[in-house]
């Protein structure tokens, strides 16, 4: 694992641990009660960092809405993710929330910029094992 | 012979300004395909005892775009080094050559004259759809090599489909889907493909009757096969009638241990995660079938597949807070994460099925 990349000025990081940070899976990525660790990939731009939305700011319902009606992506629902869940093994979580171009209301990231291939793999695991035992919050 | 990192000028139109107009990156997407596709034929050509490319040949040939220049607009290409190992050959080198013939093409059509016999057919069809997005008023100026440009439009394109109309685009190549009916006495069949486009199909062996009639199935269920056929694609690549089958080939039946599940997988268009999301490989679900095949009935249906986005295929298994995960890459890797628990995981590269089946089962005990 290298030194995490310095965040820019608009980012900080989160460390209320029991916070949950909502994901929202493609409905190809879910089966029955199970995600796929594929749900924690990020975006072809910038497939490290794991978009999700803070629990502070919305709903679950809020974040579901806000991906399926008002940016028109699929989505089978909100899964959760605790801060400290996803901070095991140096992982962090940053809101960019107020960083330029960034629409999502309480926008975070799971950073894995510093990981490697497996290590992104393992991080990914872990996240979908977390998320499918704790199972969908909406809808 | 090296890549032209410019081999392209656009003009006109949406090009009068700085910039590349986002409306018709559709067009260097369709580049790239053409230019892989040539390069495959020709090295099918150099190559006659070959079956098939080299491993990773498509991939290691894949180009981005870097830059965009000013006046006119000139994007800048570079190969996007995916493959890591040796290669078998020169991706480089395979760019350059197909990039030349690309433009020798295009120079042959721009002056209304068929298309030299070095282009290999396969190109064609991909030869027509490059340029279909381009305004009347718009062009694309092909760099030559040490001679010059030629200036490609819709008028010139006219021409190259008048020219490939006349005659079918015929490829010798493999194609996937099912089998919905068979006419053993005109030695007919109607097929889907993997986007459920119905075609029909001929057949000269009269041998291959009884392998067809034994993935012949109108239900959705029905055998995923590979065919190694001629057949033929209209102007924008889809396929339109199958010649002649030389060889077929159950890929995925109902009767296959995770067959329903392989076979919604493949069925997969590109694009399908809200956009992104590449067709999976046929490869990496042969992986997933035969390592279902090797394990037994009870442990395999609590396996969930899911596809990759960069098409590859997942197979996953969840049992009290513990995960096992086996990817098959689409570039042929195959990988083993499993998670005890949070910050407490394993993950390693797999050599072959028996060793995939091994940590399964001990992981499902």
């Amino acid at each position: 694992m290298t030194t995490p990349p310095d965040l820019a000025a608009c980012q900080s990081l989160i460390d209320e641990g029991g916070e949950l940070q909502w994901r929202q899976v493609h409905p190809k990525f879910v089966d029955g009660d199970v995600i796929a660790r594929e749900a924690f990939v990020g975006t072809p731009e910038a497939t490290d960092e794991v978009s999700t939305t803070r629990a502070s700011v919305v709903s679950g319902e809020e974040a579901y809405r806000h991906h399926s009606d008002h940016r028109g992506l699929q989505t089978a629902g909100s899964w959760g993710i605790a801060v400290h869940e996803a901070q095991d093994a140096q992982r962090r979580v940053v809101d960019d929330s107020n960083c330029e171009g960034v629409d999502t209301p309480g926008h975070s990231f799971l950073d894995m910029r510093d990981l490697s291939k497996s290590e992104r793999r393992k991080a990914r695991n872990e996240w979908a094992a977390i998320a499918t035992a704790r199972g969908r919050s909406f809808p | 012979m090296a890549l032209d990192p410019t081999p392209l000028r656009f003009e006109g139109g949406r090009f009068g300004e700085d910039g590349y107009p986002l409306d018709a990156v559709v067009e260097l997407a369709r580049y790239e395909r053409l230019v892989v596709r040539v390069a495959r034929g020709l090295w099918m050509v150099d190559h006659p005892g070959r079956q098939r490319a080299p491993r990773h040949f498509d991939d290691s040939l894949r180009l981005r775009l870097v830059d965009v220049r000013d006046g006119s607009v000139i994007p800048v290409l570079e190969r996007h080094h995916v493959a890591e190992e040796a290669q078998l050959f020169d991706p480089d080198d395979w760019l350059g050559k197909s990039q030349a013939v690309i433009a020798e093409a295009i120079s042959a059509v721009a002056n209304e004259q068929p298309l030299p016999e070095a282009f290999p057919e396969v190109g064609v069809s991909d030869l027509v759809q490059f340029g279909s997005s381009l305004w009347e008023e718009e062009a694309c100026r092909f760099h030559r090599n040490g001679d010059g440009q030629v200036r490609y439009n819709q008028a010139a394109r006219r021409h190259l489909i008048a020219l490939t109309a006349s005659e079918s685009i015929q490829v010798d190549g493999e194609i996937l889907g099912r089998v919905g009916a068979i006419d053993a006495n005109r030695q007919t069949f109607e097929f889907a493909d993997r986007q459920g486009r119905h075609v029909s199909g001929s057949f000269s062996r009269r041998s291959l009757i009884a392998d067809l009639r034994a993935v012949t199935d109108c239900d959705s269920d029905a055998p995923f096969v590979r065919l190694a056929c001629r057949y033929t694609t209209d102007e924008y690549g889809h396929l339109s009638a199958i010649e002649d089958v030389d060889e077929l080939e159950s890929l995925v039946s109902p009767d296959d241990p995770l067959g329903h599940q392989l076979r919604q997988v493949l069925e997969l268009v590109e694009g399908w995660h809200d956009g992104d999301g590449r067709q999976i490989d046929p490869e990496a679900v042969e992986w997933g079938r035969d390592f279902a095949a090797e394990l037994n009935v009870e442990n395999d249906l609590e396996l969930s597949v899911f596809p990759t986005l960069d098409g590859g295929l997942l197979l996953e298994r969840q049992r009290d807070g513990r995960r096992w995960s086996l990817e098959v890459d689409p570039t042929g890797g195959v990988f083993i994460t499993i998670t005890r628990g949070p910050g407490d995981s394993e993950d390693s590269a797999v050599d072959g099925v028996s060793e995939a089946v091994e940590s399964y089962e001990a992981f499902a005990q």
